[in-house]
């Protein structure tokens, strides 16, 4: 042994030792603050940190991380946390903890210091950031969908004009389709009557030959008929006379067919009449300014730009969660290192760890209010918290529920599942009681206003398998007011911002999805009902008149001439049926008559052929 | 001056001093060293022998940088030695899994490729170098010192600048 190895080695290594176990605790928290301020953009300042060495674990009584976005409010804090490291695993450089137990988690408390951070976090970092320009992000692929349904504002007449108007005017300046549809109908019976007419004549000159059949067939006596060549020879007559009737029948048949075609026609035609003339009444009514507050889009014009905003600010948490929760790390192939490396060769694990990994973080709700009436405190559980999900097989899950003094409640369940080759990701959450101080309306050029003091509660799924995106919301606002940035433009905006002043509540339905490639939008909501049917009772009357005018009028100017031709359809269809009908009985009766009179003819010749069979053996037995 | 130390101090230790075991082992122990990457457990087992047992560490630090210019050299070799070792050594197989899984040999690096290999070589090499260097030493106080200076040769290189600044190097005093 060497003489100073224990004062060179061994006394300075205690010495070292020593000041480990004395500093660690600040060594440890001044570590951890840093990396977390360099990850978050804001700061992150624990209290009462211990490091304990046995077992080796962590623990503290208060962390707060402040909002990159607002300094004076955290994004959480956490009361009492502890977890300790699986120190076996630690050896082979893995971050392994059980379970974590975070005694309360409060998002959104306010700060006694400012907990922002000189250095400007990179944007793509954080959740809601800004900064959501990449290529093949959601949000990205979503902008121009989204900005196209908010471009898309209804077509909402610009304002409802006077509701003392000239209907006569009116009338006469509009186009009616209904009348030149009945002229077109009137043309089209009369052309085909003129077919009709012209086929029938066909038919007079076959009733003829029916007639000269009826004739020859009534002609033929069998009584008179002895000889059984006779008897025979009137069978084959009247089997000719059937043919010829049933070649006319052929004939008649085709008429029929084409006569029958052009009556459906007709028919179809004027029942289009009533549709027509609806559609010249909402022409009409947009003439005469009325607008059809039946017609959805009101809502989507007031709540979209804000419904899309808010959207693409959640579509930047998904894809936030797409680029940090990893896919499995692939197994490195062969390589020729660089000198002084070599290649890492990897055997069966027994137990495979990932580099890191927290089982379980069990979230105990609390009570305490010193974060601000404004804080919430949240409960529940998020497990399997690793970089390696191929390694654990088993997919991040998060459940948190949590309540605020207000009356706010939320209830989170989320599951990223990096398991397989596509990644999976499902959000379920609901959010209740939300005040929200103000909600922009409108647009510049329609409704422009805010709502204040809202209530909002919101339910939310969303499901993200690879690039596919499917999300459904659902949003009530309720217990607001209405405040506008200027006088109304128009007496639709007035009408409508009537009606909002009564109404206290509605719900957006929100759908956003790109299951067939494309983003696609579609918003919905109450709200166009509740206008028109409030739109109803603040219009009353002078409304339902001035429509009722209006419908009276096109009524008026269509009746006459609609009459005229429905009678006109009906007397030509009705008379070429009739002779149809009748021809079709003149023909079945000639057939009938031949049938009865082939018939008479064959037991004729059955009983005269018995009679000389009966003669030619009278002989035989003579 | 620190690296003019060592090589004094070798120098010096090659004509007298510790003894010719000392020597060597503070070689050999350098040679593990020198050829096995820096970080490993067995790295800092190593330096803990070579703090620990009284060998000379002037040799040690020689013997480190020599052989380290060496794995640079070698590296490519002992990467396909590690390779060969870890990967087609069949029967060793059960082995490097159990190290795999055992909770503190990762630390070693075993299964890296150039650890393994110039691990394996820095052993094979330890008693070859450290009876190798013995011998040198013994040889050198006994012989080869003395042969060497009744060589024509070594009495013209002695008159030489060179050997001036071999001396100068030799009896060098290293302030502390």
């Amino acid at each position: 042994m060497r003489k100073k190895f224990v004062s060179f080695v061994i006394i300075p290594s205690v010495v070292v030792c020593l000041a480990v176990y004395l500093f660690i605790d600040t060594w440890v928290r001044l570590g951890l603050e840093a990396g977390g301020e360099a990850a978050i953009g804001a700061k992150v300042e624990f209290e009462g940190l211990h490091v304990s060495l046995s077992p080796l674990g962590i623990q503290w009584s208060r962390l707060q991380v402040a909002d990159p976005h607002d300094g004076w409010r955290n994004l959480f804090e956490t009361r009492d946390v502890r977890f300790a490291v699986n120190s076996g695993q630690l050896l082979r450089n893995k971050y392994i903890i059980q379970t974590m137990e975070v005694d309360e988690l409060i998002l959104g408390s306010k700060r006694s210091t400012d907990g922002s951070v000189k250095k400007a976090p990179a944007p793509a970092a954080t959740p809601g950031g800004t900064d959501t320009s990449g290529a093949g992000t959601f949000t990205a692929k979503a902008e121009g969908a989204l900005g196209k349904t908010a471009e898309k504002s209804p077509a909402v007449a610009a304002g409802i004009g006077a509701l003392h108007l000239n209907a006569d005017s009116l009338v006469k300046v509009l186009d009616i389709h209904t009348l030149k549809h009945l002229d077109s109908l009137k043309s089209q019976v009369l052309a085909s009557s003129g077919q009709w007419n012209a086929s029938l004549a066909d038919l007079e000159s076959s009733k003829k030959k029916l007639a000269e059949i009826e004739t020859g067939i009534k002609s033929i006596n069998p009584a008179q008929l002895t000889t059984l060549p006779a008897i025979t020879g009137a069978i084959a007559t009247v089997e000719n006379s059937t043919k010829g009737i049933n070649d006319i029948s052929s004939a008649f048949n085709a008429r029929k067919g084409a006569i029958q075609g052009d009556v459906q026609k007709l028919n179809a035609s004027a029942g289009l009449i009533d549709d027509i003339a609806a559609e010249d009444f909402t022409r009409l009514k947009a003439m005469a300014k009325l607008p059809n507050l039946s017609t959805t889009g009101v809502a989507r014009l007031l709540v979209g730009e804000e419904t899309v905003k808010k959207a693409t600010t959640y579509l930047s948490y998904v894809d936030w969660a797409r680029a940090h929760i990893k896919n499995s790390s692939s197994k490195p192939d062969y390589t020729s290192p660089p000198r002084m490396t070599g290649q890492n060769i990897a055997f069966p694990l027994e137990r495979a760890y990932p580099k890191f990994l927290i089982e379980k973080i069990r979230i105990s709700g609390g009570t305490d209010t010193s974060g601000g009436a404004s804080a919430i405190h949240a409960k529940g559980e998020i497990n399997n918290v690793t970089n390696d999900q191929s390694v654990t097989h088993l997919p991040i899950t998060a459940t948190l529920e949590g309540v605020e003094g207000g009356g706010r409640a939320f209830h989170l369940h989320a599951v990223f599942d990096r398991t397989k080759e596509v990644p999976y990701d499902e959000y379920e959450a609901s959010l209740g009681g939300v005040p929200v101080a103000e909600f922009p309306l409108g647009k510049e050029d329609f409704l422009s206003g805010k709502m204040t003091d809202a209530r909002m509660s919101s339910t939310v799924k969303a499901v993200v398998p690879g690039s596919a995106f499917d999300a459904s919301a659902t949003t009530t606002l309720s217990g607001f007011r209405m405040s506008y940035a200027s006088e109304p433009k128009g007496m639709l905006e007035q009408v409508i911002r009537d009606v909002l002043r009564d109404i206290h509540d509605f719900t957006v339905t929100f759908r956003l999805w790109n299951t067939d490639g494309e983003f696609k939008l579609a918003l919905a909501t109450d709200l166009d009902a509740k206008i028109a049917e409030r739109a109803t009772a603040v219009l009353g009357a002078e409304f339902t008149k001035a429509q009722n005018d209006l419908k009276t009028k096109l009524d008026g100017a269509i009746a006459g001439k609609k009459a005229e031709v429905m009678k006109l359809v009906g007397d030509k269809t009705a008379d070429v049926q009739k002779q149809l009908g009748a021809y079709q009985s003149l023909i079945g009766d000639r057939l009938s008559l031949a049938d009865a009179k082939k018939k008479e003819l064959t037991d004729r010749l059955d009983k005269e052929k018995k009679g000389k069979v009966n003669d030619v053996l009278k002989g035989i037995f003579k | 001056m620190f690296y003019l130390k060592f090589i004094r101090d070798f120098v010096n230790i090659l004509r007298a001093g510790q003894t010719p075991a000392q020597v060597a082992g503070g070689f050999a122990l350098g040679t593990i060293l020198g050829l096995s990457p820096m970080l490993t457990l067995q790295g800092a087992l190593v330096w803990l022998i070579l703090l620990a047992i009284d060998v000379n560490f002037s040799a040690a630090g020689v013997a480190m940088t020599f052989f380290a210019f060496f794995a640079w050299l070698l590296d490519p070799l002992f990467h396909w030695l590690g390779y060969q070792i870890l990967v087609n050594a069949g029967p060793l197989k059960g082995l490097w899994t159990f190290l795999y899984n055992a909770p503190i040999a990762p630390l070693t690096r075993f299964n890296n490729t150039v650890v393994m290999g110039s691990f394996v070589a820095a052993l094979l090499l330890f008693y070859p170098v450290y009876a190798g260097m013995k011998h040198f030493v013994v040889a050198y106080r006994t012989h080869i010192h003395s042969r060497l200076e009744k060589w024509k040769v070594y009495q013209v290189l002695d008159r030489s600048k060179m050997l001036q600044w071999y001396r100068r190097i030799r009896d060098l005093k290293v302030s502390p």
